[in-house]
């Protein structure tokens, strides 16, 4: 009788599915979750450290991850700081945004994101901008920090221990410098499926 | 000490800063990781600023044509950091930050830029040396700081990432930060020595014309602040217009 000859295509494939399987456990997906859509709302695209650092990490997550798709949404049409690997939308974009996970990057961009149906708005706060900002009303910085919809996510300790001890609030445990996409989605996708 | 493959020279342009340039020097030579070298230039003080550099460096006075005086250039160490201190006669800070950058460029890769008055927290080094390994397009490395007000309270001050736009319409950092040594060949110039004043200003918009500022949220240096009378106010209000514009003048060049 002949021996069984190996199949192998089948090797490779099932090789293929466990590494695929890694890469989407590395963002707290499986490969049974559907595609997932996260939104970043930026106050414009243009020269910051935090527009550089963000859109930077944001095309490299592009290149490397599968099973997120990443919009951008940009309060103020200005060309980006560096070309970017997924779709830019105007503000008028999060109209028609439905319940996927939605990150700020600001105050303004708190506001805009909570006009959203999203139940979950994810203020990454970059800059203590709370700090001297007399020309925006209180009512509006305690939203972009207190409103019930709201998670906020710091770059530093020493911010998150501000934002505590300002707004009385419990900021997200993680750190995330940087504007670090792959862990902010990370976090996100995460605290989705515990919660 | 943390070893790397850096070399970071310390500029320091002094201005009748006696009582605060010998813990400046120190903090810099000493801490997590010091600096290589240091180059202090001093711009014709009138308070001893030069004696009390000399003293530390042991340098005696010298006597030439009967005259005699402190060298108007000395080598050392202080604290196995090597020092170069120079004086020289009274102009901008930024030809006095030029004169040192000519005289401290041979082998250095990061140049740090310190206020005399200020003083670096041991880890500003390193910090700045990990974010220029991190991050490819980084430029500039300021940081937040903490303030010692003349009453004796000190307040830790917050600062927002740099922002081109935010820059641009002021200047919230200090002359306390780091630049890579590739930035100068870019810049086709040092400090602007035209400006008596905010020349750290322009220095930071053209380095952000080139490459990133990277802002660190930790207080990594002390700045000690003495009352500001209004004409001083008025000064770097004035020299921070005039900022502002030749970097609305160089954008509408790029553009058109």
């Amino acid at each position: 009788m002949a021996k069984k000859r190996k199949n192998i295509r089948h090797q490779e494939a099932v090789n293929r599915r466990r590494i695929a399987s890694e890469e989407m456990a590395a963002i707290g997906l499986s490969l049974d979750s559907e595609l997932m859509t996260v939104g970043f709302v930026f106050s414009h695209l243009a020269v910051s450290q935090l527009t550089y650092l963000g859109i930077e990490s944001i095309n490299r997550f592009c290149k490397t991850r599968i099973g997120v798709d990443i919009c951008i949404f940009s309060q103020h049409i200005i060309p980006p700081c560096l070309p970017l690997c997924c779709s830019v939308f105007s503000p008028k974009g999060l109209e028609r945004w439905s319940n996927d996970p939605l990150i700020s990057t600001s105050i303004g961009t708190t506001i805009d994101a909570l006009s959203t149906n999203a139940s979950v708005v994810y203020h990454y706060m970059f800059d203590p901008e709370f700090i001297g900002a007399h020309h925006v009303d209180s009512s509006i910085i305690q939203q972009a920090f207190c409103d019930q919809r709201v998670k906020v996510i710091c770059r530093d300790r020493s911010h998150q221990e501000l934002v505590e001890a300002e707004f009385g609030i419990n900021v997200c445990g993680a750190i995330i410098p940087d504007c670090d996409a792959e862990l902010l989605i990370k976090e996100v996708l995460t605290e989705r499926c515990d919660g | 000490m943390i070893k790397d493959n850096e070399k970071v020279t310390v500029i320091i342009a002094t201005h009748n800063d006696a009582s605060t340039i010998k813990r400046a020097v120190e903090s810099v030579s000493k801490g997590i990781r010091p600096a290589d070298r240091i180059v202090v230039g001093d711009n014709d003080s009138t308070d001893n600023t030069y004696g009390v550099l000399c003293d530390m460096l042991g340098a005696k006075p010298i006597e030439i044509e009967g005259k005699s005086g402190l060298p108007p250039q000395v080598d050392g160490k202080i604290n196995d950091t090597q020092i170069m201190i120079f004086r020289k006669r009274k102009s901008t800070t930024a030809h006095t930050i030029n004169m040192a950058l000519q005289m401290g460029h041979q082998g250095t890769t990061i140049f740090g830029f310190m206020d005399p008055s200020s003083y670096y927290a041991p880890d500003k080094i390193t910090n700045a040396i990990q974010v220029f390994g991190q991050h490819g397009s980084a430029a500039c490395v300021v940081s937040d700081c903490d303030n010692h007000h003349p009453d004796g309270t000190v307040e830790r001050v917050f600062r927002q990432s740099f922002d081109m736009q935010r820059l641009l319409s002021s200047f919230e950092y200090d002359r306390n930060f780091l630049v890579r040594i590739q930035l100068f060949p870019k810049l086709q110039s040092g400090f602007n020595e035209q400006l008596s004043d905010m020349e750290h200003y322009d220095f930071l918009i053209r380095a952000a014309e080139i490459g990133l500022i990277y802002h660190v949220p930790a207080p990594l240096h002390h700045n000690v602040l003495v009352e500001q009378d209004a004409s001083d106010a008025a000064r770097i209000e004035h020299s921070s217009e005039i900022v502002r514009q030749l970097a609305i003048k160089r954008r509408e060049q790029t553009n058109g």
